[in-house]
């Protein structure tokens, strides 16, 4: 219940913020916000799934990838209107998601981390070496502009991630939620209560490739190329990291992830070279010591007073 | 008829963990499944409720043949277990662990779910608990959650794997009463117990599993006074230990 | 006469996929864990070796003891200070394991630079037997990997710690209850997993570039062995390593070049769909 509330309230302040963002910063600020945002949501579709389901995604930029080029094809190579293109790549990421999810989630073990990698990294080796089809490390590019300003661009990263936010959340907080999250806790005892386990897994699969879809698409369309670093192990990774920076299992989490390194790597640009070095570092030491990340910090520091109360004797409910 | 099985077979590697076994079980009966450790009880759980494949036969549940069903339909239908090693979800409250089988639950309309939950953990005595995490019970109450979580899915027939185990004659009470309770609305009972004692005065019927095979069925009396029964027992423990245990 | 020389080559292929597929069969066995960064081990074998004869001018003999040796021991402490603390939680372990097999990459790019290396090869030029050509660096590194292969199936089978490590594997709650230290036999183990795959990039270092992002495809690989095996058998891990290596040798020549790669991953993922419990496994999915 604490929780619902102060979820709530970070959603309004939030936005509030994000709309204050362009008429109060400078312009190049709204380009970072665009970046942050486009982590976010895909560090979001992660989160919802190791996070809420209990599947982990080792190559979830595989969903990434595949809208990006998916932008890349429809609108850089043959033509078709990039927002009609938005609604074919999400098809194209589902329709992958279920090749993938079928087999592996009616296992139980590592079965989707192991394949999701593996395809993320052949997807990764044939994006780079099939020059004719892929534009090989150059990518695609003439992805045709939608907009003109930077502003524009910058509404609809906030309107992704958003919308990418509610729909996680909406659905962690439904009934789903609470079936995701006996999944992860106890998948057998989950199936005896009822919960058959692989629909369920399913259903968070989907949606969380959706999402990654979503953002990969938008990339491609703001950057107007599609490259394949939106293939590569390093992208997951950089989601990984966010989320358990921020928080996994929390989805705030993932928003304050993305906010907090993004700005980090913008202002002290020097730090990009060893941007993956850091990461990889910071995430061993956040598994072992800040399990609860960020929002986790937060959340006690915010229920504080509260906990205090109802951990005195005679306090809390009578 | 509620349950039949048929020639029930499970192997793993070289070793029969369930051989050959064949059971019927009525409506509203009450039926104790005992044996010694090891003898397969767990197992032949484990297949009536689909967490197994048997290596031969079938399972009829209703007069359907449930055997390539998975465990969660088989809930659908009605039928509903507890773990012998409690399964809880760790991090998860109480109330949350009946809400899961009520949301589940295909063939009741929820009407007012919180009320329902209330009830359960009313009928179980968790109720002071309802927002407390499974983490921080104690056995005897998670035992108790398992049997909850059961009911919470709207069972007509329930597997109850060891309820008593390593619990106290207070809490062995309380669940007794639970059960007898539940048998009193109507549901059909399949209970595994490694001591007779704490179901003698339940049991309508009794079934032995030695070694993967039914070895005996009969009322308790009958059971007790098997020479065969005794045997079996006496294979495990020694003749002392026996008193305690039948 | 192509055939028979591709047969050949997919045998001496599937000696070290073996290797390497071994010592992930045993982690996961008796740890109970996904360990992705089993890759790291055979990483660190390839750049010890090359550290070794190229830096300090040591003969391959010695520098491949020594690499195995370190990577005994780095196997060890990973084994204490990272993974025992947070064994129990599946999910932890993972993106720990991840985490640090992609921080020792960057490490190694930190340190050493990203460019692709070479190792001279052990044994030099080709054997012409009847019209089909051997390396004999090929031949020497299958030679050690079956001797290696042999060494440990006896010492599982012979030695007190491997009969302790086999019933660990298969019941560890009995392992317990006989008075097996299970801690020191998943440490010892793992460490034998980390040895195996650092003798496999000893082995191959000579062959094939040594960078360091090497170390994903002999992860990967030993995954969709193990997988093919059955999880946990040792047997069915040697057999799906050899099976593989042909598959892979002649749908390359057969079919296209590029396609060794792929037909791995079709071959990975129809085992998933058909027989997720592998070709010899028998535990179930639920
Ligand atoms: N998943 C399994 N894999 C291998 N052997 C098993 C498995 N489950 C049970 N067994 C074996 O089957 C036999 C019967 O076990 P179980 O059904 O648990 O007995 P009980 O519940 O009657 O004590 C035992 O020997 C046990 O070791
Ligand atoms: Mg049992």
């Amino acid at each position: 219940m604490k929780e619902k509330k102060l979820n709530l309230i970070f959603i309004l302040f939030w936005l509030i913020a994000l709309l204050l963002v362009p008429p109060l910063f400078p312009r190049y600020l709204l380009h970072v916000f665009i970046i942050a945002h486009i982590y976010a949501a895909f560090a979001l579709s992660w989160d919802l799934l190791a996070g809420y389901v209990g599947e982990l995604s080792l190559g979830h930029s595989l969903f990434f990838g595949l809208g990006a080029y998916s932008i890349g094809y429809l609108s850089g190579k043959f033509g078709v209107d990039p927002w009609l293109s938005i609604g074919i790549s999400c098809i194209v990421t589902v329709v992958w998601g279920l090749l993938i999810g079928l087999p592996c989630l009616r296992l139980r073990g590592p079965y989707l981390a192991i394949v999701t990698l593996a395809f993320q990294m052949l997807f990764f080796l044939l994006a780079n070496s099939l020059y004719n089809l892929t534009g090989g490390e150059e990518g695609i590019r003439n992805i045709e502009r939608v907009f003109n300003s930077t502003e524009s661009y910058y509404y609809l990263s906030v309107f992704l991630v958003i919308i990418a936010f509610i729909i996680c959340y909406l659905l962690v907080s439904s009934k789903y939620g609470l079936i995701f999250r006996t999944i992860r806790e106890n998948p057998e005892a989950a199936e005896a209560a009822g919960v058959n386990i692989v629909n369920y897994k399913m259903l968070g699969y989907m949606v969380s490739a959706l999402i990654a879809g979503l953002a990969g698409s938008y990339q491609a369309l703001y950057l107007k190329i599609a490259t394949p670093d939106t293939l590569s192990m390093a992208l997951t990774f950089s989601a990984i990291t966010i989320v358990a920076i921020g928080g996994k299992g929390t989805l705030v989490g993932a928003v304050l992830g993305s906010y907090v390194t993004t700005f980090i790597f913008d202002r002290f640009a020097f730090l990009k070279d060893y941007k993956m070095l850091m990461y990889s570092i910071v995430l061993v030491l956040c598994v072992l010591f800040f399990r609860n990340g960020l929002a986790g910090a937060v959340k006690r520091v915010l229920l504080w007073r509260k906990m205090g109360v109802d951990n005195m004797p005679g306090g809390g409910k009578a | 008829m509620v349950l039949e099985a048929r020639g029930l077979t499970k192997r793993f590697g070289g070793l029969v963990a369930v051989s050959d076994v064949s059971l019927t079980i009525n409506q509203g009966e009450f039926v104790g499944l005992i044996g010694p450790n090891g003898a397969g009880k767990t197992t032949l759980f484990n297949l009536l409720t689909g967490f197994h494949r048997p290596s031969a036969g079938t399972v009829v549940f209703k007069g359907e043949d449930i055997t390539g069903l998975k465990t969660s339909g088989r809930v659908h239908l009605g039928l509903a277990r507890t773990f012998q090693i409690v399964q809880p979800f760790p991090e998860l409250t109480v109330s949350e662990h009946v809400q899961v089988g009520l949301l589940t639950n295909k063939r009741k309309k929820q009407i007012n779910v919180q009320q329902e939950i209330e009830e359960i953990l009313n009928a179980v005595g968790l109720v002071e608990k309802s927002n407390d995490l499974a983490k921080h019970l104690s056995l005897g109450q998670l035992k108790r959650l398992e049997i909850a979580r059961a009911m919470a899915t709207g069972p007509s027939m329930i597997l109850l794997d060891e309820p008593f185990g390593g619990l106290g004659q207070h809490e062995i009470a309380a669940i007794q009463e639970l059960i007898t309770d539940l048998q009193h609305k109507g549901v059909t009972i399949l209970i595994i117990e490694h001591v007779l004692k704490a179901i003698m005065n339940l049991c309508q019927r009794v079934i032995v599993l030695n070694e993967g095979r039914i070895l005996a069925q009969g009322t308790p009396e009958e059971i007790i006074n098997n020479p065969e029964v005794v045997g079996a027992y006496l294979g495990k423990t020694d003749s002392g230990q026996l008193k305690k245990v039948l | 006469m192509a055939f028979i020389q591709l047969v050949i080559s997919g045998v001496l292929q599937g000696g070290l996929y073996a290797l390497i597929a071994l010592g992930l069969t045993l982690t996961l066995g008796v740890m109970r864990i996904t360990d992705l960064s089993y890759g790291v081990y055979y990483t660190l074998g390839a750049y010890f070796s090359f550290f070794f004869i190229i830096k300090l001018g040591f003969n391959f003999v010695l520098a491949g003891i020594l690499s195995v040796v370190l990577a005994f021991l780095i196997g060890l402490l990973v084994e204490r200070l990272l993974l025992r603390r947070i064994i129990s939680d599946e999910l932890s372990v993972m993106i720990l394991t991840f985490a640090f097999a992609y921080a020792l990459e960057e490490i190694i790019v930190f340190v050493w630079g990203s460019p692709f290396r070479t190792l001279p090869p052990y044994a030099i030029g080709t054997l012409n037997i009847g019209g089909i050509l051997l390396e004999k660096q090929r031949l020497v590194s299958f030679a050690v990997a079956v001797v290696l292969i042999v060494l440990v199936l006896l010492f599982l089978k012979k030695t007190r710690f491997g009969k302790a490590l086999r019933m660990v594997s298969q019941q560890q709650h009995g392992a317990y209850l006989v008075g097996i230290d299970v801690q020191l036999i998943q440490r010892l183990t793992f460490a034998v997993g980390s040895f195996l795959a650092a003798s496999a990039a000893v082995l191959l270092s000579p062959i094939y570039l040594v960078y360091p992002a090497m170390g994903w495809s002999p992860l990967l690989k030993a995954f969709g062995i193990v997988i093919l095996g059955g999880m946990g058998s040792v047997k069915g891990t040697i057999i799906a390593a050899f099976a593989l290596a042909l598959i892979e040798v002649l749908s390359s020549y057969y079919i296209n070049q590029s396609l060794s790669q792929v037909s791995f991953f079709v071959v990975l993922i129809l085992v998933i769909l058909i027989r997720p419990s592998g070709l010899f496994g028998n535990r179930e999915g639920v």
